[in-house]
């Protein structure tokens, strides 16, 4: 009888035993799945991520500056990468699209997003200086034949000259650095002069990069 | 029964409890977990490999030639592998189809050209010299 009492203790410690080792495997299991990554996925969304908010992207200016009027998917398209669905939104809106990346990876970068715009001003030239409230880097001067302005100078440096009186649409480079003050040589009328400048509004943007292989 | 009948068969009990429990390990799951261990690690130095040759690539420039060496694993899951470069993209091979992967690779469009062959073991180098329409990415 002591036998089979010692026998019936080994089975009971047997199945303890067994039991132990299956909650080990399923733990095991468990924290294998949770380590699980994507790897791949991820390093392809940061490559390209990197690359279109980069110095060289084709959508940029400058490093993380995006560049409004260049944002189409033709000129994204030429760097992203085949053999995996993208999509590429910048602040919610799709740029580039190809296939459905769900449950892919997404990297997000921070970047600016710059838009030019165009703003007219005809000055009211009691005295015949204009000065940009934004700076710009040109800016289209057009004058009125019959005005009789000869000299246009920008911050004291002069950028249209015309013995004759100048005449139509001009295009001057503007300092990049300095708020710029035009002056006009000459008596004018309100209207016959306007200045177009080209001051840059910039603002923030979400780049979303989503990769699944 | 005698003791020693009884602690014989207890005996014998244990060992082909030992025996069963290795061999349900050793025929289902431990082959299992190796494979896909094998498998998230060679998707990790995949995507180490890939950002490696990215960040080799210089920027705009006249001319430029770059040489680096990149750092890979010996074996994965026990075996030599190797990675190759083809069509825009990165190729492990390895002999068990599990851990066989590829990932694609973002390059700028100066790049014109990539290839070459990497063998796990061997020092592996990523060369990017000047061709005649772009930059040319070779392994080495």
């Amino acid at each position: 009888m002591r036998g089979q009492a010692n026998l019936l203790a080994l089975a009971i410690a047997l199945i303890v035993v067994t039991t132990v080792a299956s909650v080990g495997v399923v733990v095991a299991d468990g924290a294998f799945t949770t380590a699980q990554r994507d790897a791949t996925e991820r390093a392809t969304a940061i490559a390209l991520a990197d690359r279109i908010v980069g110095t060289d992207s084709p959508v940029t200016d400058r490093r993380n500056v995006l560049n409004e009027s260049l944002l189409e998917d033709e000129r994204i398209d030429p760097i992203v990468p085949t053999g995996a669905d993208i999509r590429i939104t910048v602040d919610g809106d799709v740029l580039y699209e190809r296939g459905d990346p769900v449950g892919g990876t997404t990297i997000r970068r921070l970047a600016i997003l710059s838009e030019r715009q165009s703003v007219t001003i005809e000055p009211r030239l009691d005295r015949p200086v204009v000065t940009l409230p934004r700076r710009s880097p040109t800016a289209t001067v057009r004058v009125d034949p019959d005005s009789d302005v000869e000299t246009v100078r920008a911050n004291d440096r002069v950028v249209l000259y015309d013995r004759t009186g100048i005449d139509g649409e001009h295009d001057v480079r503007l300092s990049r650095y300095e708020t710029t003050t035009l002056e006009f040589d000459g008596v004018v009328d309100t209207g016959e002069v306007s200045v177009t400048y080209y001051p840059r509004r910039t603002t923030k943007a979400l780049v979303e990069v989503t990769v699944s292989d | 029964m005698s003791p020693v009948v009884g602690k014989a068969m207890e005996a014998t009990l244990v060992v082909l409890y030992l025996g069963a429990v290795t061999a349900t390990l050793y025929g289902g799951v431990v082959p299992e977990y190796r494979a896909a261990t094998g498998g998230e690690i060679a998707d990790r130095t995949l995507a180490d490999a890939a950002t490696d040759i990215e960040a080799a690539i210089p920027p705009e420039t006249e001319a430029a030639t770059v040489r680096r060496t990149v750092e890979m694993p010996a074996t994965i899951a026990g075996s030599a592998y190797r990675i190759h470069a083809k069509n825009d993209s990165l190729i492990l091979e390895h002999p068990s189809p599990e851990v066989s992967t590829r990932t694609p690779l973002v390059l700028p469009e100066r790049i014109e050209h990539l290839s070459g062959t990497w063998a796990s073991g061997e020092t592996a180098v990523v060369r990017i010299v000047d061709g005649p329409d772009g930059l040319e990415i070779r392994l080495e």
